[in-house]
């Protein structure tokens, strides 16, 4: 089992520091699968969930992103937890729904210390796009296309983004591959309604930790079930936008990103 | 969910248009033997086959083997010219859950390399899936094949 990271980095010619910033990329995602990873029998986020460790005790990092989680739980009702696992006295925090998105937003911030301002950080379909898709080409947009939860392999359609300085993170969850596997922390039920959720984030902003955001929404729109309507008109006073695909086909799109 | 990142991040620098390929996931798996590695290739614009700098003609590459811990992976990619007319399986890990997880990925990412291509994605979101040696035997391909 592995998630997959790309790095796709557009330039008008191979630029110099690329090996050197994929090597970062590689060592900064290895360092925090290490730190972050759930089935690391001796991560800090495993040894965490199992009580075997506290909060303060964790590194700041640690810290940092639970703390983003909880704010998150908050920001959605709920429907993203980090005590997704139910209550248990010995077990503590579970940041590992946002962690893949926050993760994206990592790699894509490694690449542009290295100077490489246009690229795409894609972790397994929750992903970053930084610059232009063309850097000659200040009016081209990032196509982005959405996997259709209906028919595996084929897209339900196309997300178009501005190039330009504002990073967008963008993340689907559903349970088109993995099958039921987001369960409403309220119930403990896996809702089914909703086939697919995207959300899309602005990375700088008011909002910075747009990955972990786009991630974590993405999630509890398809926790939220038959409420989930409500819950992403909601999240638009966060700055976000996102649409949903319900298992009947029907899409719900206020803010008409999805092109068909 | 990050669950094991090991071995190589596949990374192309793009040329301006477009690339000509875009998955939406490739990436980590360990390389059985040599290859996969870290491609800086120069990506030349898709219309540069136009002018004829690029011959557009039919060939086959062969991706890296990898070993994704139940079995291994490999891919060969046939071409016309730049573009991707076909993804082919060459191994795929073979027995049991491996087979059901095969024989459901394969034509899946095939399907997304050739569907990508043809609408002019840069990227690709969508719900996670477990993937890595086919998209890294993929991308391997590609590399060698300039892509």
């Amino acid at each position: 089992m592995g998630t997959v990271v790309t790095l796709d980095v557009r330039a008008p010619e191979p630029p110099a520091p690329l090996a050197a910033a994929v090597r970062a990329v590689t060592d900064r995602l290895r360092g925090i699968d290490d730190v972050f990873s759930p089935w690391r029998e001796g991560s800090w986020v495993s040894r965490l969930i199992t009580g075997r460790v506290l909060l303060a005790d964790c590194p700041a990092e640690v810290r940092d992103v639970v703390e983003l989680a909880l704010r998150l739980a908050a920001l959605t009702d709920g429907y993203f937890s980090p005590f997704w696992r139910g209550p248990s006295a010995s077990a503590g925090p579970d940041p590992t729904g946002l962690v893949k998105g926050w993760a994206a937003q990592q790699a894509s911030d490694v690449l542009l210390a290295h100077g490489l301002a246009h690229h795409v950080v894609n972790a397994a379909g929750d992903l970053v796009v930084s610059g232009r898709p063309d850097p000659q080409d200040a009016t081209a947009r990032w196509r982005v296309g959405i996997s259709d939860p209906a028919a595996p392999g084929r897209l339900a359609g196309v997300v178009e983004l501005p190039g330009g300085p504002r990073r967008w993170a963008v993340a689907t969850s559903g349970p088109a591959e993995l099958g039921l596997h987001v369960a409403d922390p309220h119930t403990g039920r896996f809702p089914s309604s909703t086939a697919s959720a995207t959300v899309v984030a602005p990375v700088e902003g008011p909002q910075p930790e747009g990955g972990a955001f786009a991630d974590a929404c993405a999630t509890a729109l398809v926790a939220a079930g038959d409420t989930a309507g409500d819950l992403m008109r909601g999240l638009t006073s966060l700055g976000l936008e996102a649409f949903l695909m319900a298992s009947d086909g029907s899409v719900d799109d206020p803010g008409r990103l999805l092109r068909r | 969910m990050l669950a094991a990142v090991g071995g190589l991040v596949g990374a192309r620098a793009a040329l301006s248009p477009r690339p000509v390929q875009a998955l939406g996931s490739h990436g980590l798996a360990s390389p059985v033997h040599g290859g996969g590695s870290v491609s800086a290739a120069p990506r030349k614009p898709r219309r540069a086959s136009k002018t004829g700098s690029v011959p557009a003609r039919h060939r086959t590459v062969v991706g890296s083997a990898y070993d994704v811990g139940y079995g291994t992976v490999q891919v060969r990619v046939t071409l016309h010219g730049r573009r991707i007319t076909g993804v082919t399986a060459l191994r795929l890990p073979a027995g049991g859950r491996s087979s059901d997880i095969s024989g459901y990925a394969a034509p899946r990412l095939r399907q997304e390399a050739l569907s990508a291509q043809s609408a002019h994605i840069d990227t690709v979101s969508g719900a996670s899936y477990t993937s890595a040696g086919y998209a890294s035997s993929l991308q391997s391909a590609l590399d060698r094949a300039g892509l």
